[in-house]
């Protein structure tokens, strides 16, 4: 024991006069922290060409329902999924999925919203023709519960859910107009109706046209310019002429509500635990991921450490002592250890007093789940370690080590999604990410910080990450051996 | 004289590399001499030392140390030998005393026993002023004779030093012969490999010499120069067996 105290205060001096060392650990995710969470607010983020994963619910089993899933089919953007090893998905079930982070989106058209906009628009027609508007409004209180609810998982990025928000926002006026020129034909009297139908239903047909290359452009604009090949865009907006005459003009009196309430209201949810407490934002994401990307850096000190040891021939000489090389490799592991951990301890602060003071945005909250807080912070720590040992087991000089390390941590964390969500990434590399041990802890931690979870749903990472160690400290110890 | 080492047909091949190291070496070191290793640069010197150290693994033959088979029992030599390396094996952010004290710790000795031996090594070694200054600041002097006593600070019994005069001045150098002598009047068995042919001849007891991996002569430095004739030190014994073409 006293031999082991004896290599961490070894360590610990080593590792604390090694000043551009520690600078480049502490400062370097401070600076890409504020960097990143200042310029990431506003960013343009673009979808990809790939298809996304949209749960779809419908409650409604009626018009609305059936035309905003062919719709969304149509796109060529969106994969509907009404089904979940094999079975159809409701309400309860799609925020199931969404809160436990396999999915991102769900749409759920509630029942009887078909019923609720074809109402409303019937009361809207009858309120339009009256000049003292004192129709009923009871429609627009039932209403009140949203026809469409949209559900996201609370790590999804901002930019990501106004894509998909606005895209089904275009799909939805495109019905509300089909409605409401329905509702309009069927309210008029027939001498009128005759009159009037051909030049607005050419008109109107004409919005609609116009509704659909807007949503097509908004698409393209969202999705860049891969259209897929099955994508057909709609014929060009037409002018139309107004066959209807003054006298008729000035005898319906349109009320201003026809032209700005929506008939079909969308409510932009997160999917949540019954008991979460945390709102997702920015800093949540941000925090444990710059932290967990500052702790794989360990790499850079800890491979240099075991490296140099090799080369100036302490090896060796630790070689003839009395002492099991897991003796000085556990005494590193503590001290790099410590330093994974105040790593973290710093981006917390950072995360819950600086970067609010700075950019005014909600404090980092930690949530309730502590014990699965430490587990991850210890598991991520020893993970980063694992890793640093391989590196320095395997690395030959010092540059190919700093070389490698800190690629292999920009590569791991990419791939883990650090910088851009794995749900954003094209099919295949979401699948290679899974391999990343950033991308472990980085769902730990959201799953923590963002979904407000406990061991229960992060312990397969967890253990991913312990795992990992033991098999980076055993491999380290037995080349140890080998090296004779 | 009883035998401290013996190397029976020792055999050593690095990976990747099929031509033989050491190509059936016999060795036989008592207790209590001052053996000298010499050899060109390659001869197989430090694959030697590393080998009765128990750093490397051997192909074939044995080695047995103080009637230990190294290479099944090697961990049970860590408080008998003492390595100094020919390398500075020492680390560049602690301090001279804080290097002495970590290797002491490491061979068990703790508190005051700890203390009194840090304090005793570096005053024969004359590093009293210099015992907080951090070995990446160090002369090549001072960072020699603290190699020399961290690999002495458990008081081995057989002490391998792998040129340890290399690079040092004149005033070093004499110090550190005065105390290896010293040690080795205590009974210490020590080994030594060195390039300097003058410093084997006055310091050794015998001296064997490598080369390609074989034990070419081995005796006394005086007998080797007697049976050479013509040849007036062990420098000239030297060249005129192992030849004047360099060596990689």
């Amino acid at each position: 024991m006293k031999q082991l105290f004896a290599v961490i205060k070894k360590e610990y001096i080593q590792i604390i006069r090694d000043i551009p060392g520690l600078i480049i650990l502490f400062l370097m995710p401070l600076i890409l922290i504020f960097a990143v969470t200042g310029t990431q607010e506003n960013a343009f983020k673009k979808l990809y060409d790939n298809k996304a994963d949209i749960l779809f619910v419908d409650n409604d089993h009626e018009y609305l329902g059936k035309t905003i899933e062919e719709g969304l089919n149509k796109s060529g953007y969106f994969h509907v999924i009404k089904e979940v090893g094999g079975v159809t998905l409701d309400t309860t079930t799609a925020q199931r999925e969404i809160t436990s982070g396999n999915y991102q989106v769900g749409i759920v058209i509630n029942k009887g919203a078909t019923q609720f906009a074809r109402s409303k628009a019937v009361k809207r027609i009858q309120k339009s023709f009256v000049s003292d508007s004192n129709a009923d409004t009871s429609t627009n209180k039932v209403l009140n519960d949203n026809n469409i609810s949209i559900y996201f998982d609370p790590t999804t990025r901002e930019s990501y859910k106004n894509a998909v928000t606005s895209s089904l926002e275009r799909l939805v006026q495109s019905v509300e107009i089909k409605m409401i020129l329905s509702t309009f034909f069927d309210a008029l009297p027939n001498e009128l109706n005759k009159q009037l139908q051909p030049p607005v239903k050419k008109f109107l047909i004409g919005q609609l046209k116009d509704m659909e290359q807007v949503f097509t452009d908004e698409l393209k604009k969202r999705m860049g310019n891969n259209l897929p090949s099955n994508f057909k865009i709609n014929a060009q907006p037409r002018e139309v002429k107004f066959d209807i005459t003054e006298d008729i003009r000035k005898g319906i009196k349109f009320n201003d509500d026809l032209e700005n309430d929506n008939l079909i209201s969308i409510a932009q949810k997160n999917a949540h635990n019954e008991n979460a407490v945390i709102k997702p934002t920015l800093i949540q994401n941000n925090v444990p991921a710059f932290a967990l990307f500052a702790m794989f850096f360990i790499v850079i000190p800890l491979a240099g450490s075991l490296l140099a040891e090799r080369k100036d021939g302490t090896y060796n000489r630790i070689r003839t002592l009395p002492v099991t090389y897991f003796t000085i490799l556990w005494g590193k592991i503590a001290v790099y250890v410590t330093i994974c951990l105040l790593q973290l301890i710093l981006m917390i602060v950072v995360g819950m007093y600086f970067l609010p003071m700075i950019y005014g945005i909600p404090a980092l909250s930690l949530g309730s789940h502590f014990v699965a807080l430490i587990l991850a912070a210890f598991a991520s720590a020893f993970a980063a370690i694992g890793f640093g040992l391989l590196v320095g087991t395997f690395s030959t000089t010092h540059s190919q080590a700093g070389m490698f390390g800190a690629f292999m941590v920009l590569i791991l964390a990419i791939l883990g999604g650090i910088f851009l969500p794995v749900y954003m990434m094209p099919k295949p590399m979401q699948v290679v990410s899974i391999i990343s041990p950033l991308r472990w802890g980085i769902d730990s931690f959201l799953d923590i910080f963002v979904r407000n979870a406990g061991l229960k749903v992060i312990w397969l990472n967890l253990t991913r990450m312990f795992v990992f160690f033991i098999i980076a400290l055993m491999l380290a110890a037995l080349t140890f051996v080998k090296r004779k | 004289m009883a035998a401290i080492i013996t190397v029976s047909d020792l055999e050593k091949s690095y990976k990747g590399n099929p031509d033989m190291i050491l190509k059936g070496i016999n060795l036989r070191i008592e207790e209590g001499e001052f053996f000298g290793l010499l050899g060109p640069n390659a001869a197989g010197k430090t694959t030697l030392i590393s080998i009765i150290c128990g750093l490397l693994n051997i192909n074939s033959g044995s080695v047995m140390v103080k009637n230990i088979d190294i290479t099944k029992h090697y961990r049970r030599l860590n408080n008998i030998i003492g390595l100094i390396p020919q390398e500075i094996a020492l680390y560049p952010t602690l301090t001279v005393k804080e290097n002495i004290q970590f290797f002491g710790q490491m061979h068990g000795l703790t508190g005051k026993s700890l203390d009194e031996s840090v304090e005793r090594y570096i005053e024969v070694v004359k590093l009293e002023q210099h015992a907080n200054k951090r070995i990446a600041n160090c002369s090549g002097g001072i960072k020699r004779r603290a190699n020399l006593i961290a690999g002495l600070i458990h008081n081995p019994e057989i002490i391998f030093l792998d040129e340890p005069t290399l690079g040092v001045d004149a005033q070093s150098m004499c110090l550190i012969y005065d105390y290896l002598n010293q040690l080795n009047g205590t009974g210490k068995t020590i080994i030594y490999t060195t390039h300097y042919m003058k410093e084997a001849e006055n310091l050794c007891n015998r001296v064997t010499i490598i080369d390609d991996g074989k034990i070419i002569a081995i005796g006394t430095p005086t007998e080797l120069i007697e049976k050479n004739e013509g040849c007036t030190d062990l420098g000239q014994v030297f060249l005129k067996l192992t030849g004047r073409e360099l060596r990689d």
